[in-house]
């Protein structure tokens, strides 16, 4: 088959939340969110933090490092989700952000469903921030036909 | 879809808006159609690194067009402020539309470019923050040069944002509702917009922060970057695109061809248009 041919069959895709896990976020310097530990999210290979970024307004520059833990910010470390930035815009509510974090979760091998999982989010330019952040079951679906 | 159907889809859009995307008429061929078509193809013009030897002649023509189009009346659909105005109004973000409008989007405006600047084999040169953090110099003297710029020679792209675990990560994940965002109305950002895409935006600053960032001559150079990026994910890793009647039906009837008259693309136009009207000097599947 062709690239183009190829290109065009696409394939059915699915995103669908299973469960999620409000986070409580508790703000010392880095914001830290806590999430309940459970079996389910150490099992999945499909796990997503969303949150959404309150305290923007007007033309923003910079972004948030995410991590999973507490640990100190190492983007070359285990630990380390991803990055996310600001784009603000008159008139327009900031969107919600998304990370998959299973690579991360088994990077840091978290065996026990016990242990609640935290989140830090680190602002790369100092300013007041607040997070709402959830952990998402997901199932991911890429299927061509 | 069926490969069968996938390949009458093709077939069509090879005969109808792949050709016309690529620049071609049946209709006004005098030589064998295949050959024109082949050639035509496999002579694209090439979207080139900035910083790279090839890119100084389509920097040279970029020039051109950007003072033509500043100088244009703006009763003219591609004066420069009326370019950037669509972004302003039409412009999707936080949707599955945020990548391939803005492939629509640049397309046209390199048509325009191609025009006002006389160079028919001009193709838009990307800056490539991966590799090279700072902002090129290109774009701190006129006409590429921007006065409501924060940004600075020395301001450098975060390697958190842009390098090469960003971007590993965006290529490696194979669901285009992550990578480029979900359907609208849902409202959430994809691994391209909120990474890269946000990041640079926000790292030039001044009006690149804003929706009218487009009057930078650097958001186009930029979004070159993100369109190669998108290419590399959908067409050299081989990721789908979505297979959804509403994906595939969208069409963008916002933008002008290079001589001002309206245009229409549909969704399947735009999803072949790095393979039949232009290619990045990168591209590995051309």
């Amino acid at each position: 088959m062709t690239a183009g041919a190829r290109l065009l069959r696409g394939a059915a895709l699915e995103l669908t939340t299973l469960r999620e896990w409000p986070g409580v976020v508790q703000r010392h310097g880095p914001i830290v969110v806590t999430f309940p530990g459970t079996e389910e999210v150490t099992r999945s290979s499909q796990v997503h933090l969303t949150f959404r970024v309150m305290g923007l307004d007007g033309p923003v520059e910079g972004g948030l490092l995410v991590f999973l833990g507490s640990a100190t910010p190492d983007i070359d470390g285990d630990a380390y989700v991803g990055a996310v930035a600001f784009f603000t815009h008159a008139g327009h509510a900031p969107a919600p952000y998304r990370l998959p974090i299973s690579a991360a979760l088994n990077r840091l091998g978290r065996a026990a469903p016990a242990e609640a999982l935290t989140a830090t989010f680190v602002p790369t330019h100092d300013r007041p921030l607040e997070v709402a952040a959830t952990v998402a079951l997901i199932r991911s679906t890429v299927a061509r036909r | 879809m069926t490969e069968g159907v996938a390949r009458r889809r093709l077939l069509r859009l090879a005969a109808g808006a792949g050709l016309a995307a690529a620049g071609l008429s049946i209709a006004a061929a005098r030589e064998p159609v295949a050959a024109r078509v082949d050639d035509a193809f496999a002579n694209r013009p090439v979207r080139r690194r900035i910083g790279s030897a090839a890119a100084g002649r389509d920097l040279a023509s970029y020039r051109r067009a950007v003072a033509a189009m500043r100088a244009l009346p703006t009763s003219d659909p591609r004066n420069w402020n009326r370019q950037a105005q669509l972004h302003n109004e039409h412009g999707p973000h936080a949707s599955w539309l945020f990548l391939p409008w803005h492939r629509a989007y640049l397309f046209c405006f390199e048509r325009i470019c191609r025009e006002l600047s006389g160079d028919s084999a001009f193709a838009l040169p990307y800056w490539d923050w991966s590799t090279d953090p700072w902002i090129p110099a290109d774009f701190f003297e006129a006409p590429l040069g921007y006065e409501v710029r924060d940004g600075t020679a020395s301001a450098r792209a975060d390697p958190a944002f842009v390098g090469p675990g960003a971007l590993r990560a965006i290529l490696n994940e194979p669901n285009f509702l992550v990578v480029g965002g979900p359907p609208p109305p849902d409202g959430q950002y994809g691994l391209v917009e909120q990474g890269p895409h946000n990041h640079v935006h926000g790292l030039v600053g001044g009006t690149m922060g804003t929706l009218m960032s487009p009057l930078d001559p650097i958001f186009w150079a930029h979004h070159g970057r993100l369109d190669r990026l998108w290419v590399e994910w959908n067409i050299d890793r081989d990721h789908p695109l979505p297979d959804s009647d509403d994906w595939w039906h969208t069409e963008f009837t916002e933008f002008v061809d290079g001589t001002g008259r309206p245009v229409r693309i549909s969704m399947a136009t735009v999803a072949l248009m790095p393979l039949v009207a232009y290619r990045y000097d990168t591209q590995a599947v051309t």
